[in-house]
């Protein structure tokens, strides 16, 4: 097809759709939803998925996170196995985590238990609430800030917490609660220290710490009956390049800690990301899946109005044919017609799609990603259903017979 | 001329085309021999279905499921491919059609300039300027941006001539081309074929009016599919009577048609749209009237006057 003859096709397609305005729209508008709905989705979803990868990235990247249990790369074991694990015990013990931090280059580690139990001041806290057990160090590997008072610290007393501020509000109706008593399973302890707020409930720890309270390790022993439910241990490595030589001595040491098992992962920069991202973009995945039935709809809308198209100019496509039209020029006529639907809806669903999603952002603890996949992503399914449920209608038309087509009224 | 005058554009022989089958079968050509030569004006006539238009649909290679050998300009037409068909027909023939056939949502410029579409090569600004050019020369280069449904009769059928010889094709091929017009209309379009006959372009044209066949250098008669006859007449001055309509549908014995048959013959320059609102009235009112009597009308009539 010649240069000059698409540009007439796309002329035509333009001169056809807007002689029937209403009709043109209200089809764009059903590849526009499809369209929109699968952009507003991947961009959450990958916004979503980036997050942990985000914090990961501030941290400096000379994390390391030793999770228990044997990891593998199957993605639906990452998704699927219970993040907390509570129930579940831990294989790390409080030996392993002395025997990390004899390790070179080794520049802070810190076990993170979680507990569950009534945590009581002037109002209960919500059933569920986590109680994290860690040590001192967890702040200079995290990044913890501190809003008032300080943090964990083992040479003043042991029965002594750091709470969020989330929680903070919830038990105490304030943020002001350095010195207040709160009681953990029925223990008294003081508040040394409130969180600055995170607002990072989706993170590495699996822990959303504006909304804990911390307490140290030799405290909570006693509350857990002495068994110390290691879920994961973060490490910091001196630098970034030494990070991998960590990563390697650690999982030496643990398999010589645990008598040859590998019943522990070590997960280094982004790794560490991986199960929340993927588990992210399953749930994308299905609910893309989901919106791509709406964007069906949309297409089975098109054929219906190119085939009405066809029904309504039969005996225009007699004319072109009698004035030299080959079958192939029909054909790309009604397709590059069916394709300006399509794309039209697809850019302005593209479009919608970015709006809807920054409307839903600012519910939401994070932002949609631009990325160029998604653009690619909104505008190459226009075009694929744009051809697909437009060739029928196209070969349709150009299959008409130009003696019939000419002798046919409308 | 003189030496192209003798150089066979057309050969038929023995073309059949048959439609249905089994006991439903009959021929719609029935064995036509048939040679013209480069700058003849070929009337063909005959009564309905006496096969003229599927012939002139088989000349124009629009229908190509024949039985027999047709041969355009030496060149045996069931050897040629689709595309090679929609080549011909966009650089060597042009059709005219009775009902025009014109795309109503293109204007008359672009319904001109739709066969240097599809010949390929020229942008659309020289699409254009070509088009322009050869509505000039038809006197109609002020309704270039007109609708088809805004012209006259008369101007339409110019417009569909115009497109026909778009392409300079050697062969033009019409229907019936004043079979929708009055008189005055049919006198002006039939000068402008008669006018290209002369500048050599062979002209087949099929009509119902033997008045016609004076502008044609050759009559042929059909008759169920075959060739009743086929003579040469010497070219002279039209004898057609201007003052008695020659369109089939105008009867003088109806007092409505025949006044709105006045109305389209006013002058060209004066298209619909920009009547007086006296006219208009008149134009409303015997719309009105035309359609009480159109009520009247049994459907065995209504019938009777689509087959004339």
């Amino acid at each position: 097809m010649s240069r000059f003859l698409l540009s007439s096709h796309v002329q035509n397609a333009r001169q056809s759709l807007r002689s029937s305005r209403s009709r043109t729209l209200l089809t764009i508008l059903g590849i526009m939803i499809g369209v929109a709905s699968i952009t507003t989705i991947l961009s959450l979803g990958s916004g979503a998925g980036q997050i942990v990868t985000k914090q990961i990235d501030a941290l400096g990247g000379n994390l390391a996170v030793i999770r228990p249990g044997a990891g593998n790369n199957n993605f639906l074991n990452d998704i699927t196995i219970p993040q907390h694990q509570g129930f579940v015990t831990s294989t790390l013990t409080s030996g392993d985590v002395e025997a990390i931090t004899k390790l070179p280059h080794v520049k802070a580690v810190a076990p993170i238990s979680i507990l569950n139990g009534n945590i009581a001041a002037e109002h209960t806290a919500p059933v569920g609430t986590p109680i994290v057990v860690t040590t001192p160090e967890l702040a200079s590997i995290d990044n913890l800030k501190i809003d008032s008072g300080e943090f964990l610290d083992s040479s003043i007393s042991k029965e002594t917490a750091v709470v969020g501020p989330s929680l903070a509000r919830a038990v105490f109706g304030t943020i002001d609660a350095l010195g207040q008593t709160v009681y953990i399973r029925g223990e008294a302890f003081t508040i040394i220290g409130v969180l600055k707020s995170t607002n990072q409930p989706i993170n590495y720890n699996n822990v959303d710490l504006d909304n804990a309270i911390i307490i140290g390790q030799s405290v909570a022993y006693a509350l857990s009956d002495g068994l110390a439910q290691i879920q994961q241990i973060n490490v910091r490595s001196d630098s970034v390049a030494n990070l991998p030589g960590v990563v390697s001595a650690i999982n030496r040491t643990l398999t010589h800690q645990h008598l040859g098992d590998k019943d522990f992962t070590v997960l280094a920069s982004n790794d560490i990301s991986r199960p929340t991202s993927q588990l992210f973009y399953a749930v994308v995945s299905v609910t893309t899946a989901i919106a791509a039935i709406s964007l069906l709809v949309g297409g089975v809308g098109i054929m219906n109005i190119m085939l009405v198209n066809v029904a309504e100019r039969t005996r225009e496509i007699g004319i072109r044919k009698a004035v030299g039209a080959h079958t192939t020029d029909i054909v790309w006529q009604f397709l590059i017609e069916s394709l300006a639907l399509s794309l039209s809806g697809g850019f302005l669903g593209y479009g919608l799609g970015y709006g809807l999603a920054f409307a839903a952002s600012t519910f939401l603890p994070f932002y949609p990603s631009f990325t160029w996949q998604i653009a690619v992503i909104a505008l190459g399914i226009s075009i694929v259903i744009g051809t697909i449920f437009g060739i029928y209608p196209a070969i349709r038309a150009a299959r008409h017979d130009p003696i019939e087509a000419l002798r046919y009224y409308s | 001329m003189e030496n192209s005058q003798n150089t066979p554009v057309i050969v038929l022989r023995n073309l059949k085309k048959r439609f249905g089958i089994g006991d439903a079968e009959q021929y719609a050509l029935d064995g036509v021999d048939l040679t013209i030569n480069k700058g003849e004006f070929v009337t063909i006539m005959g009564p309905s279905g006496s096969g003229k238009t599927t012939l002139l649909n088989v000349l124009g290679l629009l229908d190509t499921s024949v039985e027999g050998d047709y041969e355009l300009e030496g060149q045996p037409v069931s050897s040629l491919s689709k595309r090679r068909l929609a080549r011909i027909r966009s650089q060597q023939i042009g059709f005219v059609f009775q009902s025009f056939n014109l795309i109503s949502r293109l204007t008359v410029i672009e319904n001109v300039a739709l066969p240097l579409t599809y010949k390929g090569g020229m942008s659309h600004l020289k699409r254009m300027k070509k088009a322009s050019e050869m509505l000039a020369t038809f006197h109609l280069n002020e309704r270039e941006y007109y609708l088809p449904y805004q012209l006259s009769g008369g101007q339409t059928q110019r417009v569909a001539i115009a497109r026909a010889l778009v392409n300079n094709p050697s062969i033009i091929l019409a229907d019936e081309p004043t079979g929708n017009l009055d008189s005055r209309a049919s006198h002006i379009i039939m000068e402008e074929l008669s006018d290209l006959h002369r500048r050599g372009n062979t002209i087949i044209m099929v009509t119902h009016n033997p008045d016609l066949t004076t502008y044609a250098s050759r009559v042929i008669t059909m008759l169920d599919g075959k060739i009743a006859s086929d003579t040469d007449v010497l070219i002279g001055k039209p004898s057609v009577d201007f003052k008695r309509p020659m369109g089939q549908k105008v009867t003088v014995s109806d007092p409505v048609t025949s006044k709105l048959a006045k109305l389209n013959a006013e002058p060209d320059t004066k298209p619909m749209t920009k009547l007086a609102p006296a006219n208009r009235r008149q134009l409303k009112a015997l719309g009105r009237k035309r359609q009480q009597i159109a009520k009247k009308r049994t459907p065995a009539r209504r019938a009777e006057e689509y087959h004339q």
